[in-house]
């Protein structure tokens, strides 16, 4: 059993026991009502992601350290140890569509799908991964040619425990995966509106969605980029990187997919599988529930020695739309709370109201 | 109306039918011909057409009038009306399931609904629509029940079949029809069948079951202690026992189970039986019959007792709910928590019973100046027979043994007790709930070790926008009207409107039931304003953060 302060961080941050999937509230937007219960829940998840995306929202560097570019007057300084941060504990996640590229060589010939329509898809999926991200306040590090690169942790109060950095990465994943569901559906709908029924039905022509994620336990946060000269100033221009191999391993794991995929049982297959490196397995622990499936190998040598890393896979049909807050994670891991108890100071009560009780 | 009715006469007529009298219409079914070789003829009620149901009497099989001996035994939807003699019992045909006044049920759709009736009986092809699941092989129309437990039903499943078992069974002593009333020390069975007044006189049978203490409880309660008792021959049949009347019925118990050297003093002898039913599901049917049946000498004679049983439900809340404080929201919790077959309620309060609490409270006034949980455990546990369900507790008692507690205790400073000193480091849940005068302004909060304390909902109700305009609102309301009401001697007592009251209780319920089955919330607080005039609550919901500036927090 691993010991975590998750639950003051859930006592905290009340997004992190919010019992309705964001997802809902992402992309069914607030016109499919069922219920008033479902209507202010939206309402409620919607307040938070509009707010982390005005509050000093940005893509690329990480703004608990972006700070170290500022630090920067001259080449030597991105040398410098001490415009650095080494240590820092992150969970690189990299999403990725699947077969995206190819989507848009058909675009004459048959000419099923414009150009724009593919460009609408993406930025669907993009956007809806952005708010994902940010509601669990993951930082968007890149967005590369069809995917995202989220990092989760830093300097906040939310990153001060190291398996909350972990399960706040499954839960990004959850509803990532959970979003190829929503796509597709939406998909599937244009397709049958233009009359293309049979195409709707075959999975080759639907989206599929990449996860994998890695622990980086020892990462090091350097500004990168180049001196700059506007007007007789010196200006650093660049971002500030996380550097490590568990940094950068999340986004290999993705070359594993189809390995893993061969794997699954049922259909469909899209929007199941998560990848994820012995660094994150370890971190998470997670218990008998979850059937976590040893993939492969990565393995390279230099300097005469051989380094590998075990890759993992889990099946996450059973996952989706079930775990939904971060005691939901903790249910399916082996990890206990270790939160201090509140210290006991002066009571003030702070109730104004004469109230009758039942 | 009547126009209506003219119009199924006349195609009722084209099909063959005539009319022995204004309603009632007489014909063969299928109009000619046969069907397997089964013809019946039937007669048609139109009484009150088309908003009452048409009744449809089956009259002769074949052209045979007596259907008691003929009804084949595989038939199904058939009714018996029973009037003492099974040989003069009337057979209803069921086949016009959900009836309603309708222009395309005419007489056309009657005839082919009995037509497609007999159709299934003689080729055994039921459409599932028609069939309905519910459907016995005899009917229980009576004014006279037995009730009967799941033991006693499971004990009855064990007998041998063929064999006779006997028990005793308690019921009101019998009223003749001479107006004579039976005396307590005879038993019931001394009595001639056709002298006791089944007409005007209901009787309840309750088995005598020393081991099962809600029968004992329906004794006392329906009974009381001037009872008679009758000897009941239980019997189970063989599987391969099939009748479908009473008449047939009798036949098959009085040819295969030997029931002779009865005491000359039995008159009527009553029975138990049960039976494999069409479906192949055990079937229990209850009768007296004459004592002339056994012995062979005279027509059968049958006075059919309906049958009840308690259900025995499943756990619907599987949780040990602590109520601290069982007054007017708690009480009605405990009993909605009875209601729903919660595993286990302890029941915490020191309160006794007022004049005042009288009307609102679950509580009546036969328990004035009663401890309130220990009445409220008696009462629930007797009235819904859940006698391991309640149990009477302190504070303490309920803390410990409880999965998650609710509060809803008398004032703010029991309030104040409980939240902030007894369950300060409490690490199971704990669900708070209190109401404004005239409930304007209900709350429940809704704490764990996950979430904020009581006290960083009252820091945030100070700085949540919504929740402050709520309490705004709610005070401007409860400005408005009275809030106490001051009885003869003086004394002030808050105004509660009741039935938002047990609102509140059925949302604390729904509360308990959601974490009975996700053991998580839905949310860590709720708001039910309700304007003096307002139906329907205005519900406002949300997360309970540990407030910065909140004590629990060092602040
Ligand atoms: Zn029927
Ligand atoms: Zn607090």
């Amino acid at each position: 059993m691993k010991a975590s302060k998750y639950l003051s961080i859930v006592q905290k941050n009340p997004r992190y026991r919010v019992n309705y999937n964001p997802i809902y509230a992402i992309l069914e937007g607030l016109y499919v009502q069922k219920s008033s219960e479902e209507l202010q829940h939206k309402y409620l998840i919607n307040e938070i992601i509009n707010e982390e995306l005005t509050k000093d929202f940005k893509i690329g560097g990480h703004p608990d350290y972006d700070y170290l570019l500022n630090e920067i007057k001259e080449e030597k300084d991105f040398y410098n140890e001490n415009n650095q941060v080494a240590n820092v504990k992150l969970c690189s996640l990299f999403i990725d569509l699947r077969n995206f590229t190819k989507r848009a060589l058909f675009v004459q010939d048959p000419g099923i799908e414009t150009i724009q329509e593919i460009a609408k898809l993406k930025q669907k999926a993009i956007s809806t991964w952005i708010k994902l991200a940010r509601y669990y306040q993951g930082h968007i590090h890149s967005i590369t040619g069809d995917g995202l690169m989220v990092l989760i942790g830093g300097k906040k109060p939310e990153d001060e425990d190291e398996w909350t950095i972990g399960a706040r990465a499954f839960l990004i994943a959850l509803r990532v995966l959970e979003s190829a569901d929503f796509l597709n559906d939406e998909l599937k709908q244009t397709l049958i509106e233009k009359g293309k029924e049979s195409y709707a039905t075959n999975s080759h022509n639907l989206l599929n969605i990449k996860v994998g994620i890695e622990y980086s336990p020892e990462t090091l946060m350097n500004p990168q980029g180049v001196i700059v000269n506007i007007n007789g100033e010196k200006k650093p221009v660049g971002e500030v990187k996380a550097t490590a191999f568990e940094i950068d391993f999340s986004a290999k794991l993705l070359g594993y997919y189809n390995d893993a995929e061969k794997k699954l049982d049922g259909s469909p297959k899209y929007g199941r599988i998560l990848l994820f490196g012995e660094k994150y397995k370890e971190l998470m622990d997670f218990n008998d529930e979850i059937d976590v499936v040893y993939l492969s190998e990565y393995s390279r040598q230099m300097f005469d020695t051989t380094q590998t890393r075990k890759l993992y896979y889990m099946d996450c049909k059973e996952l989706k739309y079930n775990i939904i807050t971060l005691e939901d994670v903790a249910k399916k891991c082996n990890v206990y709370n270790a939160s201090e108890t509140a210290k006991n100071v002066s009571i003030n009560i702070a109730r104004e109201e004469k109230i009758q009780h039942g | 109306m009547d126009n209506n009715i003219n119009g199924v006469k006349a195609e009722l007529e084209k099909l063959g039918f005539s009319f022995v009298d204004e309603t009632t219409a007489y014909g063969r079914v299928p109009e000619r011909g046969d069907i397997n070789g089964y013809y019946i003829h039937v007669t048609i009620e139109l009484n009150n057409f088309p908003l009452s149901q048409p009744s449809i009497t089956l009259v002769k099989i074949n052209g045979k009038d007596d259907l008691y001996r003929r009804i084949p035994i595989n038939w199904r939807h058939l009714d018996e009306i029973i009037n003492i003699n099974p040989k003069l019992s009337v057979f209803k045909i069921c086949c016009l399931h959900n009836w309603s006044a309708k222009r395309e049920y005419n007489g056309k759709y009657i005839y082919e609904r009995i037509y497609d009736w007999l159709n299934s009986n003689v080729t055994s092809q039921w459409n599932p629509e028609e069939d309905l699941p519910s459907f016995r092989v005899l009917p229980q129309y009576t004014n006279s029940r037995l009730y009967l437990s799941d033991y006693f039903i499971a004990k009855l499943r064990e007998n041998k079949p063929k064999i006779l078992y006997q028990c005793n069974v308690y019921h009101e002593p019998y009223k003749f029809k001479s107006g004579a009333k039976a005396s307590l020390q005879k038993q019931g069975e001394k009595y001639e069948l056709t002298d006791i007044d089944f007409e005007k006189n209901f009787y309840h049978y309750i088995p005598d079951m020393p081991q099962e203490q809600k029968f004992e409880i329906i004794k006392k309660l329906r009974l009381g202690d001037k009872c008679a008792k009758s000897h009941f021959f239980v019997l189970r049949l063989p599987r391969h026992s099939r009748f479908k009347t009473f008449y047939q019925l009798l036949t098959i118990i009085r040819d295969n189970i030997n029931i002779k050297n009865l005491s000359q003093e039995m008159k009527n002898i009553p029975f138990i039986v049960m039976y494999t039913g069409d479906k192949g599901k055990d079937e229990v049917v209850s009768f007296i019959t004459n004592r002339g049946y056994v012995d062979g000498k005279s027509d059968y004679l049958v006075q059919p007792l309906a049958i009840e049983s308690f259900s025995n439900r499943p756990i619907g809340v599987d949780l040990t709910v602590g109520l601290l404080g069982v007054g007017s929201l708690g009480s009605e919790v405990a009993s909605l928590l009875v209601k729903k077959d919660t595993r286990k309620i302890l029941l915490s309060d020191f309160d006794f019973l007022r004049a005042d609490n009288i009307g609102r409270h679950v509580l009546g006034a036969r328990y004035l100046g009663n401890k309130k949980s220990i009445a409220l455990a008696n009462e629930l546990k007797i009235n819904f027979f859940k006698f391991n369900a309640l149990t009477a507790v302190t504070d303490e008692e309920a803390a410990e043994k409880a999965d998650i507690l609710v509060v809803t205790v008398g004032n703010n400073q029991s309030f104040d007790q409980l939240a902030f000193n007894k369950l300060w480091h409490y690490k199971k849940p704990v669900i708070w709930a209190w109401t404004s005068p005239n409930n304007i302004l209900q709350e429940i909060v809704i704490t764990t070790p996950s979430s904020g304390c009581l006290n960083c909902y009252y820091e945030k109700i100070k700085t949540d926008p919504v929740l402050k305009q709520i309490q705004q609102n709610a005070k401007d309301e409860i400005k408005k009207y009275p809030s106490e009401e001051v009885d003869v001697c003086g004394n002030p007592h808050t105004i509660s409107q009741m039935e938002r009251m047990v609102f509140l209780a059925t949302q604390i319920v729904s509360i308990l039931s959601y974490y009975s089955k996700h053991g998580k919330f839905k949310f860590d607080y709720v708001n039910y304003y309700w304007g003096m005039d307002d139906i329907i609550p205005t519900p406002h919901f949300g997360y309970l953060e540990a407030h910065p500036s909140c004590f629990c927090q060092g602040g």
